[in-house]
């Protein structure tokens, strides 16, 4: 009796041995995908809405500090002045920029290698156009960076790259993205009307024309690179190899009326970034108290009789017994116990005039794109080029007055065409195009300024530390001391602290925001 | 109470052989209120014959008619039993009033009563006479700073109590360190040691090592606290009441300066500026005048104040916490069967105005014998409701930073009807920069329920004198609702005018609703066996157990609520935001374990276990941690060195292996989320910002110790000593990567690091015995100390959490606190800028002290008059570091003592130098730009991280008890009562430290988890506290 007792005990514990496999196998996880499932279409919209998001609301964070420091916006009255506006900056505030940039693509690096690996060229070459974008905005602000290294899972701690060598290897990296596109098959790319939210002109969004807004996004990131390198010795040499690249290809540019941008299918619930940061909350209010028309950009506009500072600022709310309609500025950086200077009796950043939203500012609507590049920076660039003579079709007035007239009609001004040509006809050197090159670079260096307020707002500082054209105003803080205006930003914490021995060994231990320079800002 | 003496009669009983008798007896020996006397000897008068008990107090021996029996135990009155024609004897023995103190057994893993004598481990038991002794309210108060080893640090003063308690230190870097508890056989939440009553408790095994984990599996790596609860005894009914109410106040503030009231500019000269907006304190010196305090309302009013410092209303805006805890049980049995009914009521009132946590429990356990088969059922059930303010709006202040940065001159109490007066609402309120914090209170809850049941069943089946079959069935099931919601403002468009958003906006309400249910089934099948052959014992076990946890939760939120006052999910604008977490974890262990005993003085213990763990790859998921340990009793190997000095010797070693799966289910791949996706119909999901090894390996723990157990002086003197070593290896670590990885950590096997210490507990009862008049001490000093080995290929430093201020370093002890600190010269001076005369701040951050403990000790003088008690209870923990985060908000707010400590004029910074190059030249004439706002609030006041550094060194007062129990001759005159007692018990009487910190107390942390080491504003002030209890036994 007992004697069998036991055996069963025994049988029992068999019977648990044996099954123990499958009883175990219960850690395939059921919250979420994993490698095994993902796709490049479910990566490339996250990652293309992170970028889109990046480059359109940063100006709530960093991007907003450029705005600040290049006499775009103000902060009110309602705020304390802190480090920016003495011109300091640490280094933890810089974590959430890098970050951004390298998060983005590390999704984009994820899609490069699924896709590569599935065959999927389409959707690889789009990774490696996207992924050169997010670094040439990280050499922009921080010149040295993690490239060559980056973004590989078994490199715990990645070593810096010289900055100007990145943005060689972008040149090719963008190359290759348009070769790859334009060979795909675009059947061979699993579900890739829907991954692709890239959007632009109504023309551009067909899936016929979906390589050639790709080729045209990749070229004008090219034109960009080239540009900021425009102050380099020897550029013209590599600007010609370049340019001969982009005209083979034939795809062109991004023309007017075509800017691009991200669009997820934003909706009122769910707004585009720029929209719920700037111009209305959920909730119908303001979104924002902080940032205000600063008083440099509003009245140079005002006085060249600039329509534009109507639409990149709003007017001020409703005071009592004032003329309707009126735009008041604030100088960078006033005490904040000025009442006259309250984000209610100052001028907001400009977009639509109600919550449900419409067709002019900066901000027109909660379902618009996020805008990535925009047509009037393309012209710009394009008029630039040319004027330096590089081989760019058309001429350098033409394509400057049509990146103007381009600032003009995507703000949603009314008549926009003959408003900008009127505004053209203007003999100050910030409008004439001129007839030297100095005077083609003053024109073009305004008038980007202009047409960059609140949108394109890293170019703004680029154009600044590159050309040395508009003569930006020093901030009012009394803290600032001598500090002049920072020609980059200090490495993040996040490296000092984890990536210690390579930012050092590429000096970042001990640059100085006020004079160690991006490699291109001569 | 069972006592050492027996262990000298079973000594000599156990080597005794029996001989053919003619019938066997059974017997059972119990105490007077029922409860078995394990390992009683008896022996049979007049012959070498004898046996010992068991752990249920049963024994069976041959015997003779007309044997008589001579029946004794350690701390009881030795019997004589004729035997006639009985086959079993139910013998009740009598306490002897003297005796000595060491238990003989004690509660292991499994619940195992084993023989003292034959632990080669570090066992500290605390039995119910202790527990009751000092009147804790709930166990956890009642282990404090008694127990060598044991730390159990308040984290925080709300209505949960937070603690956090740790047996050795720490063994995972960043894992679970906290011990398993165990209640009658189940392991349970931790948390529930506060919901078991003193009084229902038989006695607390803590054991400190991980050899625990051999019998407990993996959650026991930490060691074990083992509660065993009373069973209930075979006379009449016993019922004991209690009840207790304790009030608590709130001790101190950090230091604070009273003499500058609202401000936060300077004018042209430098001079401070009355803001009557804001809630910063760089204002003009308080002077007696009447000013303004807030913006005029709508109506052209302006509320006007004296400009006096009031002392007192940040102290007067938090309430007297009160606690009022109601135990009541009822037990009794027969020969057969036994019961213990109880349930617990606590009401928690917090400091914080509205708080209130209440936890309501019942117990039931029962058992049964059935000849061979004894069959014991548990069930308890715990529920849990409480309602805490929904701290931080959003990312703006906590209440307890919106009150301790309230200017010195604003009547802050007096601004509590923020529904009407107009100096109170989101209107009228003052401050431009905050809302009112009585307002935030009333709008912004956080409430949940909790349910849970534990229940748990055991078969005990007699196989053969040798062999018994144990099984148990045991399954915890909880259920839990919280809520949190944020109230809608409302303001006129006159105050959106003037008041920055969002205090001058109106925001409509938020839900947030989540709920969970977890199951944890385990089953454990054990075949046990004990068998004496001569001289040897063996005592050991095989088994099987399975463990399954699940839990599945939901959570939805709906921002925009249409109606402001109905806090429900549907009543919304926009989408919802949902979210589901299913979590499944399964293990699978084989455990064997065996001590062999010679002569009742040499003990070896082996025992292993095999676990199969689903969070493992499934090629990998086996590992097998083995451990020995050896006791042996020298007072008894070597017979010469008893005597009146030294009443017995046991030496003991230990060699412990444990691992331990540090993941969660899951955790093998790379996962992806959803975001703010889908928008519409397209989806969308991005990486993870964690990197993750899918052949990642488990933790091990490995760890020797030897310690001794010394009683002298027949026993008054008992001293305690044990010496451990553990090497922690392949710690499974988050290790922070540079952002430029694409990821921000990576969970791999990394750090490994070796801990040291020393516990000592010294006992001296009595120290004085003077008839009535008793002094006893207690005394216990721990000494532990870490280094961290091994970090990582290619890193010597890593982050473990708290935002990167809490790290491990290799060759340094864990854990370190990393901080920001100002750029200084190579003597360590301050460099400052030769205009601005204030310093800079350094790029990279640097590591400073450690943040647990070296030495803790723990001291418990008592002193009894008769049926007058008192004891007293001091601890100091000493050694290690914390940085005061709440200082940069003191500073930056003007608030800070230390902000005035130049009368707010500009100063030389002290041991300061200026650079030029290379060179650094002392600074005595530059000084700063300001003593004002421009100064304090400068930037580098709020990074600066090395300036709110401090020892974390305290003495504390922690507890003086008094206590009276009713003399039997006044209960003698009535039939209700059989026992009255009553006790005050004063809590934190006392806090010394380092006069560096002036911020609050050092065991205070804003996590019960690794990283504790760092308090911020998230814990509110320590607190002072007083309690009554009554204790009734009918």
């Amino acid at each position: 009796m007992k004697k069998i007792k036991i055996i069963y005990l025994f049988l029992a514990l068999g019977v648990l041995g044996s099954c123990e496999r499958t009883f175990l196998d219960v850690n395939s996880d059921p919250n979420s995908p994993t490698d095994a499932n993902i796709t490049s279409d479910l990566l490339l919209t996250s990652a293309m809405l992170k970028t889109g998001t990046f480059t359109t609301a940063s100006g709530r964070g960093t991007f907003g500090t450029f705005a600040r420091w290049c006499g775009i916006w103000s902060p009110s009255a309602d705020y304390a002045s802190g480090e920016e506006s003495k011109y300091l900056r640490q280094a933890g505030t810089s974590n959430g920029t890098w970050f951004s940039l390298y998060d983005q693509n590390n999704e984009f690096k994820s899609i490069e290698n699924k896709s590569k690996a599935n065959g999927e060229t389409f959707y690889q070459g789009i990774a490696l156009i996207m992924q050169s974008l997010n670094y040439q905005m990280a050499v922009d602000m921080f010149n040295d960076i993690p490239y060559s290294q980056a973004l590989n899972p078994s490199v715990i701690a990645p070593k810096y790259d010289k900055a100007e060598d990145v943005y060689l290897d972008l040149l090719k990296k963008i190359d290759q993205g348009i070769t790859l596109i334009k060979a795909a098959d675009e059947a061979k790319n699993f579900n890739l009307s829907n991954g692709d939210i890239l959007k632009s002109s109504t023309s551009l969004n067909t899936a016929a024309n979906r390589k050639l807004k790709w080729a045209k996004f990749g070229n004008t990131l090219k034109l960009r690179l080239l540009i900021h390198m425009s102050q380099m010795p020897n550029i013209n040499a590599l600007a010609a190899t370049e340019i001969a690249k982009i005209n083979a290809e034939g795809s062109g540019y991004i023309n007017a009326g075509e800017t691009m941008g991200a669009n997820p299918g934003y909706i009122v619930s769910k707004p585009n970034p720029f929209w719920a940061s700037f111009i209305y909350d959920q909730a119908g209010n303001f979104s924002q108290t902080f940032n205000r028309a600063n008083n440099f950009s509003l009245n140079i506009m005002k006085g060249l009789n600039d329509e534009r500072y109507k639409y990149f600022y709003k007017p001020v709310a409703g005071t009592p017994g004032t003329l309707p309609a009126h735009w008041i500025g604030i100088d960078y950086a006033i005490t904040n116990s000025d009442p006259t200077k309250r984000a209610s009796v100052t001028s907001d950043i400009g977009g639509a005039s109600s919550a449900s939203g419409g067709t002019t500012g900066l901000g027109k609507s909660a379902t618009m794109n996020s805008w990535i590049i925009t047509a009037s920076e393309s012209l710009f660039l394009q008029a630039e080029a040319k004027a330096r003579g590089w081989n760019v079709t058309g001429t350098a007035s033409a394509l400057y007055q049509s990146g103007v007239a381009e600032s003009f009609s995507w703000l949603g001004v009314p008549s926009a065409a003959s408003v900008a040509a009127t505004y053209l006809t203007s003999p100050d050197p910030r409008v004439a195009f001129g007839a030297t090159l100095t005077d083609n670079l003053r024109a073009i260096a305004w008038q980007k300024y202009f047409a960059f307020n609140g949108n394109t707002l890293l170019e703004v500082w680029n154009d600044y530390r590159r050309l040395d054209i508009v003569n930006l105003p020093l901030s009012t803080d009394p803290g600032r001391g001598t500090n002049p205006i920072p020609v980059r930003l200090p490495y993040p914490q996040t490296e000092l602290d984890f990536n210690t021995a390579n930012v050092n060994a590429s000096g970042g231990g001990s640059i100085s925001i006020f004079t160690s320079k991006i490699f291109w800002d001569r | 109470m069972r006592r050492f003496l027996s262990l000298f009669t079973m000594l000599m009983l156990c080597s005794l052989l029996a001989f053919s008798q003619s019938r066997v007896v059974t017997g059972k020996i119990t105490d007077k209120d029922g409860r078995a006397i394990p390992f009683a000897s008896v022996k049979i008068k007049g012959s070498p014959n004898g046996v010992s008990a068991d752990d249920n107090g049963q024994y069976s021996l041959k015997v003779k008619a007309g044997d008589v029996l001579t029946i004794s135990s350690s701390g009881f009155i030795q019997v004589d039993v004729a035997v006639e024609n009985q086959t079993s004897l139910f013998t009740t023995l009598e306490r002897s009033t003297k005796g000595d103190i060491k238990e003989v057994v004690v509660t292991g893993a499994l619940n195992r009563k084993i023989n003292a004598k034959s632990v080669g481990t570090a066992i500290t038991t605390i039995g119910a006479e202790d527990l009751t002794k000092v009147k804790a309210v709930n166990v956890q108060q009642g282990l404090t700073g008694r127990v060598a080893g044991l730390n159990v640090q308040s984290v925080n003063s709300g209505v949960f109590a937070d603690t956090r308690i740790t047996l050795r230190g720490v063994r995972s870097l960043t894992g679970n360190n906290q011990p398993l508890l165990v209640i009658d056989g189940i392991p349970v939440s931790l948390d529930l040691i506060s919901s078991i009553s003193p009084n229902d408790v038989q006695d607390v095994s803590v054991l400190k090592s991980n050899a625990a984990a051999i019998l407990y599996g993996q959650d026991g790596a930490n060691g074990a606290i083992v509660i065993t609860t009373k069973k209930g005894n075979r006379s009449k009914p016993t019922i004991n009441f209690s009840t207790t109410a304790q009030f608590d106040k709130i001790a101190y503030f950090p230091k604070l300066q009273n003499e500058f009231g609202p401000g936060e500019t300077e004018d042209a000269n430098g001079l401070p500026v009355y803001d009557y907006f804001t809630n910063n304190s760089f204002g003009p010196r308080y002077d007696g005048s009447m000013v303004p305090l807030g913006h005029p309302l709508e109506n052209g009013q302006q509320f006007m104040v004296p400009y006096v410092n009031l002392p007192n209303e940040r102290f007067n805006f938090f309430n007297t916490g009160v606690t009022l805890q109601t135990d009541i049980s009822v037990s009794g049995g027969d020969e057969k069967s036994r019961f213990l009914l109880s349930a617990q009521d606590a009401v928690i009132t917090g400091i914080m105005p509205k708080d209130k946590n209440r936890r309501t429990s019942f117990r039931l356990n029962a058992s049964r014998d059935f000849n061979k088969l004894s069959v014991g059922f548990n069930v308890n059930y715990i529920v849990q409701n409480y309602s805490v303010v929904n701290q931080g709006r959003g990312g703006f202040d906590d209440i307890y930073t919106s009150v301790i940065k309230t200017a010195g001159n604003v009547p802050l109490t007096s601004l509590k009807n923020w529904r009407s007066n107009p100096y109170a609402t989101a209107d009228g309120y003052y401050n431009f920069f905050g809302y009112n914090p009585y307002m935030l209170i009333d709008i912004d809850r956080s409430t949940g329920k909790t349910h849970r049941v534990i229940a748990s069943t055991d078969l005990n089946y007699k196989l053969s004198p040798v062999f018994s079959l144990t099984y148990r069935l045991g399954t915890t099931l909880s259920i839990s609702n919280s809520r949190s919601q944020l109230g809608a403002t409302f303001v006129t468009p006159f105050t959106a005018s003037y008041k920055p958003s969002p205090w001058g906006q109106s925001t409509k309400a938020s839900v947030n609703d989540f709920s969970s249910t977890g199951v944890r089934v385990s089953s454990e099948l054990f075949l046990n066996f004990k068998k004496n052959i001569k001289k040897f014992s063996i005592d050991g076990l095989v088994g099987n157990s399975i463990l399954s946890r699940q839990t599945n939760s939901i959570g939805n939120s709906g921002a925009n609520l249409v109606i402001p006052t109905l806090f429900n999910v549907s009543n919304r604008t926009g989408e919802p935001g949902v979210s589901q977490g299913l979590n499944q974890v399964r293990t699978v262990s084989a455990i064997g374990q065996a001590t062999i005993g010679y002569d009742n003085k040499i003990f070896v213990t082996l025992s292993g276990r095999n676990d199969w763990d689903s969070r493992l790859p499934v090629k990998a998921n086996s590992f097998f941690y083995p451990g020995v340990n050896t006791s042996l009793m020298i007072s008894e190997l070597i017979p010469t060195l008893k005597g009146n000095t030294i009443s017995s010797l046991k030496l003991k070693g230990s060699y412990a292996k444990s691992g331990n799966v540090n993941l969660g289910a899951y955790q093998l791949n790379n996962s992806f989320s959803v975001g703010s996706f889908p928008y519409g119909n397209l989806p969308g999901y991005s990486i993870d910002d964690q990197l993750k090894d899918p052949n990642i390996k488990p933790e091990f723990i490995v760890s020797k110790e030897i310690g001794f157990e010394l009683a002298m002086f027949k026993n008054k003197v008992r001293l305690e000593v044990n010496a451990y070593r553990q090497d922690n290896t392949n710690q499974i670590i988050g290790i922070s990567l540079p952002a430029s990885t694409g990821y921000t950590s990576s969970l791999v096997n990394a750090a490994a690091f070796v801990n040291e210490g020393i516990e000592t507990e010294l006992s001296l009862t009595p120290l004085l015995d003077l008839g009535k008049l008793k002094i006893d001490f207690k005394g216990n000093y721990t000494f532990q100390q870490n280094k961290v080995t091994k970090v990582y290929e290619g890193l010597d430093q890593l982050s473990i959490g708290n935002g990167g201020l809490v790290v491990v370093k290799k060759g340094q002890p864990a854990y370190l606190l990393n901080l920001l600190d100002y750029n200084r010269d190579p003597q360590g001076r301050v460099i400052v800028d030769a205009n601005t005369g204030t310093p800079s701040l350094a790029g990279a951050r640097k590591t400073y002290g450690q943040t647990l403990p070296k030495h803790i000790i723990g001291l418990t003088p008592s002193i009894s008059y008769g049926d007058l008690a008192l004891s007293v209870l001091f601890e100091y923990r000493g050694g290690n570091f914390i940085y005061n985060d709440i200082g940069q908000d003191l500073v930056f707010n003007g608030i800070a003592a230390s902000t005035v400590e130049y009368d707010r004029q500009p100063f030389v910074w002290p041991n300061s130098v200026t650079q030029t190059g290379s060179t650094f030249t002392p600074n005595t004439n530059i000084y700063t730009r300001s003593g004002n706002a421009n100064l304090y609030t400068n930037s580098i006041f709020n990074a600066v991280e090395s300036a709110y550094y401090t020892s974390a060194d305290f003495w504390k007062l922690r507890e003086v008890a008094l206590s009276y129990t009713f003399p039997q001759s006044l209960l003698a005159k009535q039939k209700l009562f059989k026992a009255i007692s009553a006790s005050f018990i004063a809590r934190n009487v006392a806090l010394w430290v380092p006069s560096s910190n002036q911020y609050t107390d050092p065991e205070f942390a804003n996590t019960t988890g690794n990283a504790t080491g760092i308090n911020t504003t998230g814990q509110t002030p320590p607190t002072r506290s007083l309690g009554v209890t009554f204790n009734f036994t009918f």
